[in-house]
């Protein structure tokens, strides 16, 4: 069930019906029913891996508390070991599962071309959202483990925290400690809340259906053909660069929008990634809910491990304090982002993807010291305007020269793009490229579409970076205005929108 | 009681403007509780407010901006007037069968609801809507084989057809089975899709014709071909040595590929007319005879498999490229395409033959 489907938009209002109508009670049982139903519409099979990743990490939960609680003959509470093993137990099953399905014919692919073997993969779907509700449960074992959140006792409760339906498809990766209490409380029906949620799900399908959409038909067929449009591959990668982020941002909006409906607010996942002044900043600001996962469940355990601590030593005493300091930092963010790369997908570009991004904060990590030192003999002050600009511009170029990897149908094809973006340019080209479907709307007036909405973008993202907030203004403006404002937006999607052919959610398909 | 002290101007007497140090605290707690109620309809003026002018927008835009398309015509016409004999099916039966010239040979009334881009989930709410509104006797439909290996795409195909359908039970099921899983502009913004082919300077021409309930369809004529208000689609000749085969995309039929969505369809739609008493033939019309070579296995694959088919649902199966082959010539210069759509001529001497054949069906049985 597409966000974008008559279907799911028919299913939202009745849920939110049917979830203010009962009593307040239930509210959360609603959700719970709503949330499997969904799933099931979407593929009746999968239900039996989510269900299974919900009863392991739950089970696994409430293990791990009461061995927490239990005395042992010393009188001293909480047997340690047995946590430690009932949570790795429970990892490997939620992991495993999720390895099992998504990287072994990926496994055995490499396996055959390496050793000339004939292995046979496994014919599977991945399920849905199996990405996001590994990682989910995941995370709220480690969480019950450190004691940062106290176990669910009620299974059907937890169920709900696992498979909230308007994020089981593309995230936001939920985080316990945030979500469950705000899916679990009563809502009052508020007419301004769901107002807003509105208002929020309408600028996600602008988005979408302005932006990304009609940036893909431009993307498809560049990277489908890198060496016939070879004098365009620059464009397909800024081309690439709008649909993924209005593609998934826009996503999110519809997904935060929806869930504000029934009074649950979601963490953003996106704060304006492209103002980003270095590739660390913009792994704050893009796909944030997974790059805090990330931090928290993978960089701060490997950097306050045991084992990086003695490599930590090793380093000061072979490169020096100063430096000593930052290689265990860096290798563990190498670690994470290869990680990152594998989330992606198991194919080789999307692993190239993540070691490039921690490659270059590995490297900035190590230079930040000479940087320091150039920028105050050339007299460079940090927080002048040509600085800040020329650091986002910087940033924006490298995150681009990461695109190629992630879109590239192979790490070889990238590499041949990257070398057509530096060697040969031929806008022209563009207006060869069909759009709409059956190539019944003008190129050019589909790249006057997108400019157009890059700049709507571009000026919001300027004034939210400023700490105006639109909406609010938006909001305080009289009522007619407010009213027309968004029936234009709505218009728009209508006016503007592309005509190709329908595509779903990039990121509904980790 | 200091917080209850409000600073005013009021007029006095004389009228003359002056400061006058008032306790609201009555007018406040007055205020308040005339507002809850007050607020409580204003809020819901505005809501209903709101919605009816997005109402009131979208129906207008549509009004406005979805064009008078011949489907209007056809689905109005199987609704509104009695006919013996319907064709349904795909572009091949749109542009291949006259149902006048039929009519001549059967003296049967008949009209064309044929459309590229039909499937069997359209034929079959088609059926539905014309037994709700103006049952035929007999429905006449033009087997592709093509349409059985293919999925239909989402989108302006189902709208094509949706959009006319009157009020009607019909109209609630198709959308149920259709348009769910499309994009919602497809209920909101039916004519996003000719948004940016649409000639402006024919929004009053449109207008004019809903306003005027006009079914005249004397505009849908081009350079390349003609629609006729019987639903036939005339295709004007072509030179026929400029043709090429492989400009063709054509859908070969193989057995394994068959959708079997498409063929639950067709299965349901020949129950639905035999459960209302409605006689159901099936047809394929002639192919190109260096089509039918060029892809024999495909073609022979296809012919088998429908005829096992009608066989097993006890259906009349009228094959022109197999059974009744020598009836017409499968010659290209009949044609305007390798795919099988002839141009006008032929299309009018196809007719008379499959009139001829459809005639003498009673006398077979």
């Amino acid at each position: 069930m597409s966000l974008t489907s008559n279907l799911f938009i028919l299913f939202v209002f009745i849920t939110v019906v049917l979830y203010y109508i009962l009593p307040h009670k239930i509210q959360w049982l609603v959700l719970l029913v709503a949330s499997y139903v969904y799933y099931i519409y979407s593929g009746p099979r999968y239900v039996y891996f989510i269900l299974f990743s919900t009863l392991c990490s739950y089970l696994c939960g409430r293990l791990i508390e009461k061995f927490a609680e239990n005395k042992d003959e010393n009188g001293k509470t909480g047997n340690k070991k047995l946590q430690k093993a009932i949570l790795i137990c429970g990892l490997i099953l939620n992991f495993g599962m999720l390895g099992i399905i998504k990287y072994t014919n990926f496994v055995v692919e490499n396996l055959n071309a390496l050793f000339h073997m004939e292995l046979r993969g496994i014919e599977i779907l991945l399920p849905l959202g199996i990405s996001f509700y590994t990682f989910q449960t995941a995370g709220y074992l480690l969480d019950v483990y450190w004691k940062r959140v106290k176990a669910e006792k009620n299974v059907f409760r937890y169920a709900l925290f696992v498979s909230f339906f308007p994020q089981i498809l593309q995230g936001p990766i939920g985080r316990f400690g945030r979500l469950a209490n705000q899916l679990y409380a009563e809502h009052s029906f508020s007419g301004k809340r769901i107002l807003h949620g509105c208002e929020r799900i309408l600028w996600g399908f602008f988005k979408k259906m302005v932006l990304a959409d009609w940036a893909a038909v431009f993307v498809d067929a560049i990277f489908g053909a890198p060496d016939q449009y070879s004098g365009l591959a620059i464009f397909g990668v800024l081309f690439y660069t709008i649909q993924l982020y209005a593609d998934f941002s826009g996503g999110m909006d519809v997904v935060i929008g929806v869930a504000s409906l029934f009074g649950v607010e979601m963490d953003e996942n996106f704060k304006r990634p492209f103002f980003a002044v270095s590739i660390t900043d913009f792994w704050h600001r893009w796909h944030i809910t997974l790059g805090t996962w990330m931090k928290d469940y993978v960089f701060y355990p490997i950097s306050l491990s045991g084992w990086m601590g003695a490599f930590g030593k090793l380093m000061k005493k072979i490169f020096g304090r100063k430096k000593g300091r930052v290689i265990p930092i860096c290798l563990a963010n190498l670690i994470v982002f290869f990680v990152v790369g594998v989330w992606h997908g198991a194919e080789w570009r999307y692993i190239v993807y993540g070691i490039y991004n921690g490659l270059i904060i590995a490297f900035s990590g190590l230079m930040a010291d000479t940087y320091r030192t150039w920028k105050k003999k050339l007299h460079i002050n940090d927080k002048a305007v040509w600085y800040h600009i020329f650091c986002v511009v910087r940033t924006f170029l490298l995150v681009n020269i990461s695109w190629f990897f992630d879109r590239a149908e192979s790490v070889g094809d990238a590499f041949r793009m990257m070398g057509y973006a530096v060697t040969q340019f031929d806008p022209s080209q563009l207006l060869t490229i069909t759009t709409g479907a059956g190539g019944t709307v003008q190129t050019i007036t589909v790249l006057c579409i997108l400019g157009a909405g890059c700049l709507v973008l571009f000026v919001v993202g300027l004034l939210q970076e400023r700490g105006i907030s639109i909406r609010e203004r938006i909001a305080a403006w009289p009522p007619a205005f407010h009213f027309a404002i968004y029936l234009g937006l709505l218009l728009a999607v209508g006016f503007l929108g592309s005509t190709a052919s329908v595509r779903g959610f990039i990121y509904a398909q980790f | 009681m200091e917080n209850n002290i409000e600073n005013t101007m009021e007029n006095d007497k004389n009228g003359k403007r002056k400061p006058v140090k008032r306790n609201v605290k009555r007018k406040k707690v007055l205020r308040k509780k005339r507002t809850k109620g007050m607020r409580c309809l204003i809020s819901g003026g505005k809501l209903v407010g709101g919605i009816a002018t997005v109402l009131l927008v979208l129906f207008g835009l549509d009004y406005l901006l979805y064009p008078c398309t011949f489907m209007r015509n056809d689905i109005h016409t199987v609704t509104t007037e009695a006919h013996q004999d319907i064709f349904l099916g795909t572009s091949h039966g749109k542009i291949n069968i006259d149902p006048d010239v039929v009519s001549e040979e059967t003296g049967r009334s008949a009209h064309n609801l044929c459309v590229g881009g039909e499937y069997a989930v359209d034929a079959y709410y088609l059926t539905k809507l014309m037994i709700e509104t103006e049952k035929p006797e007999r429905i006449i439909y033009e087997v592709d084989p093509g349409y059985f290996v293919t999925e239909k795409e989402v989108g302006n195909n189902y709208l094509l057809f949706y959009h006319e359908f009157p009020l009607s039970r019909a109209k609630l099921e198709y959308f149920q089975a259709t348009m769910m899983e499309c994009d919602f502009r497809t209920a909101i913004f039916p004519w996003y899709e000719y948004i940016f082919k649409y000639d402006l300077e024919k929004v009053w021409e449109t207008v004019y014709q809903k306003w005027m309930h006009n079914y005249d369809v004397s505009f849908l004529k081009g350079s390349k071909q003609e629609y006729h208000e019987s639903g036939f689609i005339e295709r004007y000749p072509v030179d026929t040595t400029q043709l090429s085969m492989e400009n063709e995309a054509l859908k070969l039929f193989t057995r394994d590929s068959v959708k079997q969505q498409n063929m639950e369809y067709l299965e349901r739609l020949i129950d639905l007319c035999r459960e209302n008493d409605i006689e159901f033939v099936a047809v394929s019309t002639p192919v190109p005879a260096s089509t039918l070579v060029a892809y024999e296995a495909n073609y022979q694959d296809a012919w088998n498999y429908f005829a096992e088919f009608f066989e097993k649902k006890d259906v009349r199966y009228l094959n022109f490229n197999r059974e009744y082959f020598a009836d017409f010539s499968h010659e290209i210069t009949n044609f305007t395409d390798y795919d099988g759509h002839m141009n006008g001529d032929a299309a009018r001497e196809y007719s008379r033959v499959l009139g001829e054949v459809l005639d003498a069906i009673p006398s077979m049985e």
